[in-house]
């Protein structure tokens, strides 16, 4: 029995050898560009959902048609959660394969002081199991990319549809919301034109004329009551214009609003740019991944052999 | 700056101006563009900006083109709320696929993590130190002894459920 738990490194060596030339052990793709990006992606999203919900509570009267834009638009935000799930479970998958010869010998670990408290270890075998857990987390680690890559493999090919029907609604949204911005901005100019601005433009268009007519009357006759006629006609356009630039000033305020609305649309559809062309990346690194790296098999080589080594020395000292 | 009403003067200049833009509305309202709608609905409101002056003929001819105005914009609005609408059933659906592709992926992680090895391990570590413990107390009074078995009793249960859990996992 004792030979037999002696052999179980060497064996374990071998078979890591076997499972490095099997399978190779390139790194996989990092996924944190892509969370990055789909983080950027499911925040842009919400802002300009909230931006045009804001832009139609501008006019009382689409109060409901806003109440019908939320609801549709938290279906859009519920979707960029299932986006942040997506793209944190591909990290998690990247992070446990590169982890994972740490998570094996953690476990190894544990049996460890789990054999030692129902004391079931003989402590002259400490170093031996001590080789072994080594050489089995050296294999773990290598299943566990090959595991990894097969788990991301899977997991973006059943997204990449969804992505990719995802970001053509997405698109398909912002060209609403552009047209939705747009038509709230024309609405509250002319809602500006109804409660007033209509009559101030038609006033000071009349004084103006008034006041060009007053001017040529003192031209041809430079006389007191022409020049009392002008300077009254001046003082009218002052007091129209003031009137004028203040529903021309409401404009301004509302065209600043429509403009930002459009600049939180517009980054969001950058990140839904992004958001794809990171995915695509990812996919196409994790499919270049060559499956058999000389450089990586020398590494792994060397491993076992120092695997093998530190067995020989034990049964040395034996 | 020049503009379309820069030489239109007088209530029949007005009217004719405006029984022109308001046929360019019924075209756009029935066949044209959600843009085509916003523009005409703009010019509108141009118009009863530069229309004067100001007698009652001229201020309901400013009515009517604002009132048109309007509707077109509501109408506008009202329509690609319906089209974002009309994707909404198909967007949840999606949200649901790459929900559960994300769940699938996270418990690959957890697989790969040897995250069940580990909690069963946890577990029975923690059976032995506590059945350890158990012989040491018996000497104790009874409460104590009693602490110590519902330990011993929700270890064990965590045990099983990790192990069904595995079971369960093998099954399917």
């Amino acid at each position: 029995m004792r030979t037999r738990l002696a052999l179980w490194p060497l064996v374990a060596a071998v078979v890591a050898a076997v499972v490095v030339v099997s399978t190779g052990c390139t790194a996989l793709p990092d996924a944190t560009p892509f969370a990055q990006s789909s983080r950027e992606f499911a925040a842009g999203v919400k802002a300009a959902g909230r931006a045009v919900a804001e832009d139609l509570r501008s006019d009382e009267q689409l109060a409901d048609v806003a109440t019908q834009f939320d609801r549709q638009w938290e279906a859009r935000a519920n979707a960029m959660d299932a986006v942040a799930q997506y793209a944190d479970g591909l990290v998690a998958i990247v992070r446990a394969a590169q982890d994972a010869r740490a998570q094996a010998a953690s476990l190894g670990d544990k049996l460890e002081v789990l054999a030692a408290a129902a004391g079931v270890v003989n402590p002259a075998a400490g170093a031996s199991i001590a080789v072994g857990i080594d050489a089995a987390s050296f294999i773990y680690g290598q299943i566990a990319l090959v595991r990894g890559a097969a788990s991301l493999h899977e997991a973006m090919h059943q997204a990449q549809p969804v992505i990719d029907r995802i970001a053509e609604i997405i698109s398909r949204d912002s060209d609403n919301l552009r047209e939705i911005v747009e038509s709230a901005a024309s609405l509250r100019r002319q809602a500006i034109a109804t409660s007033g601005g209509a009559g101030a433009a038609s006033f000071l268009r009349d004084i103006q004329q008034r006041r060009e007519q007053a001017r040529r009357n003192f031209a041809a006759d430079p006389s007191v009551t022409h020049r009392d006629a002008l300077l009254a006609a001046d003082q009218l356009v002052t007091t129209a214009r003031a009137e004028y630039d203040r529903f021309e000033a409401q404009i301004g305020r509302s065209r600043a609003m429509a403009d930002a609305s459009l600049e939180l649309i517009g980054a969001m559809r950058d990140g839904l740019s992004r958001w794809t062309a990171a995915h695509r990346q990812m996919a196409r690194a994790l499919k270049d991944r060559q499956p058999v790296s000389v450089d990586s098999l020398a590494d792994a080589a060397v491993e076992v052999r120092d695997l093998v080594q530190r067995l020989r020395a034990l049964r040395d000292q034996r | 700056m020049p503009n379309e009403f820069a030489k239109i003067n007088g209530y029949e200049g007005w009217k004719s101006k405006l029984d022109q833009l308001l046929a360019v509305a019924k075209t756009a309202s029935e066949s044209g563009t959600a843009s085509a709608r916003r523009r005409i609905a703009d010019r509108l409101t141009d118009f009863a900006m530069h229309s004067h002056p100001d007698t009652e003929q001229i201020v309901e001819l400013d009515t009517i083109a604002l009132e048109a105005a309007r509707t077109l914009l509501v109408e506008n609005i009202e329509g690609e709320v319906s089209d974002i609408a009309a994707r909404t059933a198909e967007l949840n659906t999606l949200a649901k696929r790459l929900g559960a592709a994300g769940r699938a992926a996270t418990e690959a992680a957890a697989s790969i993590r040897l995250e069940r090895a580990h909690r069963a391990v946890d577990a029975m570590t923690e059976l032995v130190r506590a059945a350890d413990e158990l012989d040491a107390v018996l000497t104790d009074d009874d409460e104590t002894l009693r602490r110590k078995i519902r330990q011993i009793a929700g270890t064990l249960l965590a045990l099983r459920a990790e192990i069904e859990a595995t079971l369960g996992r093998r099954g399917a």
